[in-house]
């Protein structure tokens, strides 16, 4: 039932995908409205394959499959609240996309997990939420961040003709440092888990590469907010930190993923 | 009744010319007065604005009703007017109202303001009592039209002045105008639009500065704004979200230097700066400062140039919205037109076929009121049937434009007589298509007179 469920909802996906792209070519607000509607479908379908894998007894958070599926999960909600207040639909395809592309790496990653001493559990659990949550801040500050380089972009370079589209400058600046200022203390926590339950675990492993780039992109994440909360670091500036933090956590997410799926 | 259009605009007439004749409310309704006085049309009223000044009427002579509105429009003129008058008939007349509230005629294609200016043209006519039913119903089309235009094609989405363009501008920088504080450098009269627009669109917080402090005060009154000293400038500059400058100095009065130490004073904040100053008064390098958006009018005009070839596409899809209504229009009119002959053959046939049905339930001596109403249902049903096939071909006759020798038949046939206004419109009807061939500008009035006459030999 469950693995039948999450076949749906990556279809559900990959059809709120194609609507999405469609919506690229048209570029009408009817075929923005059926990609919005196909994509609500998914994360309905996304909701139900959580739903029946918790009442199964199966804990969503117990490895980087369920980690994926919810980073996917919160991204395209986040998403789809963003669609009512704004006209976003030119981001849908890339959203949707991300979306499928995450659910597809959840399942190549399923049943690769290496077991996990159950007096440790609750702290990668705990971990995996974080890093979840964290990672979803960061992915959804960085959207907003290309919104406003593209933004910025026109206005700077004079191409200010037709219709508005997107939210203004200023409140994706505004929207980007909160993402920043809510993900940045979930991410150091996560960090901070996931030392935990590695030393709890015993240490094994020794030093690995995505521990390296977890602590440049914590560095830079407390960068950007030192510099908005001083210096008054904002606008383009912030938003090409913003990228930077954001690509080297999708580097650590990448890697990690990439061990399970290789295993 | 026939629908007519007598007028002149910017197409036609000189903006001389059309700023004489774009005359008050008041005048209006001495017009229309004048107009319904001289019995050549039913119904009518004026648009008088300073693109257009035109007469709606509908009427049972066109010829009669073209020149009488001709004619009394060279009296507002004050001279004869001839080629800057032109003369539309029926279909191209109703055409005209449509595209004309669709803003599909304007200078700058589909702005707003002219569907209000003949909603508050119709309110006069209203109040003077010079519309009634036909020409109202034309309105309320036209008004519906405009309606489906603006929400079906992008014609109205896209900002076409300078002023409204710089507002747009501030909406892609700014979420709310309400929470934005402007800057106002000189008291120029485009810096005076453009900060009406941004009050228009919420902006509270206005100050004012000029080199001369009373045009400074005088402005700043005019918006409940504060003046401040034209030497606090680039304080002020410092406090500003948005910035119009328009002064007449020959040289940049915001230096890139003087603005990058006013974004350092306001920790980068951003800020929008519209330029509409001839030499300019903010240096050009300026624009690359971080967070600083500058615009100076050359870009605004662009912007505008590209909006207007925007709503130009646009309009090709209007234009074509306009079309199918108009012949909607057309066919819903041809079938309120054939509705007095349709009642009273129905009317005619009920009559006969209840008073028979009475008839019959006296003779079997029916006394349940069931019975009865049984009997009558019958005798309701049969002249429906009876009906059917005859009612379809009218009402499809009336809808193709042949309606008047159907009409002869069947009025001769049951002897039915109709009143003189529901007879001529179905006559109307049935010439449609020879005038709509000829009618149109004042040139053409020759053929269009011969095909009236032509209607009224048939007749």
């Amino acid at each position: 039932m469950s693995n039948t469920l999450q076949l749906i909802t990556l279809g559900l996906y990959a059809l709120a995908s194609v609507a999405y792209i469609a919506h690229l070519v048209a570029r009408g607000d009817k075929s923005r409205e059926a990609a919005r509607i196909a994509l609500a479908v998914a994360l309905l379908g996304h909701f139900a394959s959580i739903g029946v894998q918790c009442s199964g007894g199966f804990h969503p958070l117990t490895g980087t499959s369920g980690l994926l599926s919810l980073i996917a999960f919160i991204l395209c909600v986040a998403f789809l609240a963003g669609t009512f207040r704004w006209k976003l639909g030119s981001l849908g395809a890339a959203m949707a996309l991300l979306a499928f592309g995450l659910l597809l790496a959840a399942r190549l990653a399923q049943g690769k997990e290496p077991p996990v001493a159950q007096a440790v559990l609750f702290l990668k659990r705990m971990h995996l939420t974080l890093v979840a949550l964290g990672v979803s801040a960061f992915a959804l500050a960085a959207g907003v961040a290309v919104l406003y380089l593209v933004q910025n972009a026109a206005l700077k370079g004079g191409r200010v003709g037709g219709e508005r589209r997107g939210p203004a400058i200023t409140t994706l600046d505004t929207l980007g440092r909160r993402l920043v200022m809510v993900g940045f203390p979930v991410f150091t926590l996560a960090v901070i888990t996931g030392v935990l339950w590695m030393l709890k675990a015993g240490g094994s492993g020794g030093f690995r590469l995505e521990y390296g780039f977890a602590g440049i992109v914590w560095l830079i994440f407390a960068v950007l907010i030192g510099g908005r909360l001083t210096v008054g670091l904002r606008g383009r500036s912030a938003a090409l930190l913003t990228l930077a933090g954001f690509g080297f956590t999708a580097v650590v997410l990448l890697i990690y993923v990439g061990r399970r799926v290789i295993a | 009744m026939r629908y007519v259009v007598v007028g002149l605009s910017y197409r036609t007439a000189p903006v001389e010319l059309r700023e004489r004749m774009a005359v008050a409310d008041d005048r209006v309704r001495e017009s229309l007065a004048r107009i319904k006085e001289s019995r050549a049309v039913d119904e009518a009223m004026m648009i008088a604005t300073c693109n257009r000044v035109e007469v709606y009427a509908v009427a049972g002579d066109p010829l009669a009703a073209t020149k009488t509105l001709s004619d009394h429009l060279s009296t507002l003129a004050d001279r004869q007017l001839d080629g800057e008058l032109y003369r539309l008939v029926d279909d191209e007349a109703v055409q005209h109202i449509f595209r004309v509230t669709a803003s599909l005629d304007s200078m700058v294609v589909g702005e707003a303001q002219i569907t209000g200016q003949i909603k508050d043209a119709f309110a006069v006519a209203r109040q003077t009592q010079s519309v009634r039913g036909q020409l109202g119903s034309c309105l309320a089309r036209a008004f519906a039209v405009s309606k489906r235009v603006r929400n079906e094609t992008g014609i109205a989405r896209h900002p076409a002045s300078i002023s409204s363009v710089a507002v747009e501008l501030a909406g892609r920088i700014f979420e709310d105008l309400a929470s934005v504080s402007v800057l106002v450098v000189g008291a120029g009269e485009m810096a005076e639009l453009a900060v009406r627009h941004l009050v228009s669109d919420g902006a509270r917080r206005i100050h004012v500065t000029n080199r001369s402090a009373e045009r400074a005060a005088k402005l700043a009154a005019e918006f409940e704004a504060t003046a401040i000293d034209w030497d606090k400038l680039e304080q002020e500059l410092e406090w500003a979200d948005i910035v119009i400058t328009s002064t007449a100095s020959p040289e940049p009065i915001i230096t890139r230097k003087m603005l990058s130490r006013v974004m350092r004073a306001r920790k980068q904040r951003p800020v929008f700066i519209v330029d509409i100053a001839v030499p300019r008064d903010v240096e050009a390098k300026a624009r690359r400062l971080s967070n600083v958006y500058l615009f100076a009018i050359d870009d605004l005009e662009k912007a505008v140039a590209e909006n207007l070839s925007a709503r130009r596409k646009e309009a090709k899809v209007a234009e074509r919205i306009v079309e199918h209504e108009v012949a909607q229009f057309r066919n819903w009119q041809r079938k309120q037109q054939a509705a007095p002959l349709i009642k009273e053959l129905r009317r005619r046939f009920s009559e006969i076929a209840h008073g028979e049905a009475e008839r019959a339930a006296r003779s079997l001596k029916l006394e349940a009121a069931a019975q009865r109403q049984a009997l009558d249902r019958m005798a309701e049903a049969i002249v429906s049937k009876l009906l059917h096939v005859p009612l379809v071909e009218i009402k499809r006759s009336v809808a193709e434009g042949e309606a008047s020798d159907l009409a002869e038949a069947v009025m001769r046939l049951f002897k039915i007589e109709l009143a003189a206004e529901d007879l001529s419109a179905m006559a109307a009807t049935d010439a449609d298509g020879d005038v709509d061939a000829d009618s149109g500008t004042g040139d053409a009035a020759a053929p269009h007179e011969e095909a009236l006459v032509g209607a009224k030999e048939t007749r």
